[in-house]
């Protein structure tokens, strides 16, 4: 069983990189001199959450298309994994998205390209843990939600490019190529955050797979004895 | 908007994130420890009826 126990390791570097993060983007990094003010502040975890959500929902589509090629359900379950973790990532960038746009835009909402596309990636991963959660048979159930994270994946890239194709929007494209559109220090806490969710991600994925063992190891043993 | 007023909204995010993350981790030892648990239970009621003994007694 020990080798089921997940590295710590990973926890606390991403422990360590959010906390180093973080005390920078509020004791280093200084207060924004736009509109934003000191809200901006909420930027340094919730740029990284985003990104790691869509790092999360590309890993899945890879692993869609590595299923759909091998037919190894060790991809179907690296898939839903990434896609449940995309999820819990991108609730919290909804949720801090919404506070950030009452603190510096004055609304909770805007029915703007960034945020509805963002939504409606949401609501495409979520009709896909629902389309998992309809059919039985596995092969069957790894196939359709293959075939589902590659279609829903479509709008991850909408969602990145929708601030720089339609500027019109309220939300701001920060970081372009050549220019990170930030001053140094603000860059710096921003990246050390980035690290850290991602460390975080590898860190929640190696987790929820280990959980995903321990289900198939309780099965085959149930199966075993004949429960 | 003043820095106070900002700043409860800058709280407020950094809340929701760390409740959001804390919730998560323990749903997730709580499932962790259950199906270790349950690995363990069978394993040793598989290692009982490979030596021999009744699954009754």
């Amino acid at each position: 069983m020990k080798k089921l126990v997940s590295a710590p390791s990973l926890f606390i570097g991403a422990g360590i990189f959010l906390i180093v993060g973080l005390l920078l983007g509020f004791w280093w990094a200084p207060v924004d001199s736009s509109s934003m003010g000191f809200s901006q502040k909420i930027f340094y975890y919730h740029a990284p959450i985003a990104e790691t959500a869509l790092v999360a929902f590309g890993i899945a589509f890879v692993a869609a298309i590595a299923y759909l090629r091998t037919q190894d359900l060790k991809w179907d379950r690296l898939g839903y994994v990434c896609v449940r973790l995309g999820l819990l990532f991108s609730v919290m960038v909804m949720i801090t998205g919404m506070i950030w746009g009452k603190a510096s835009w004055g609304t909770w909402w805007a029915w703007e390209p960034r945020l509805t596309t963002f939504l409606l990636v949401c609501f495409l991963y979520v009709a896909y843990w629902v389309l998992r959660s309809v059919v039985e048979e596995e092969q069957r159930r790894a196939t359709y939600a293959a075939v589902f994270a590659i279609i829903a994946f479509i709008d991850v890239p909408i969602t990145f490019f929708a601030t720089r194709f339609l500027p019109e929007g309220l939300h701001p494209v920060v970081i372009t190529t050549g220019d990170t559109g930030m001053e140094g220090s603000m860059f710096a806490s921003f990246f050390i955050s980035m690290i850290g969710m991602t460390l975080l991600l590898v860190a929640l994925i190696r987790s929820e797979l280990l959980v995903e063992t321990l289900k198939d190891r309780v099965a085959d043993l149930k199966h075993s004895i004949g429960g | 908007m003043t820095i106070e007023e900002a700043a409860r909204y800058v709280a407020a995010a950094y809340a929701v994130i760390l409740a959001v993350l804390i919730l998560y981790f323990i749903i997730s030892a709580r499932r962790m420890s259950r199906l270790t648990r349950d690995v363990d239970l069978l394993e040793r009621e598989v290692e009982r009826r490979q030596a021999g003994g009744s699954p009754e007694a």
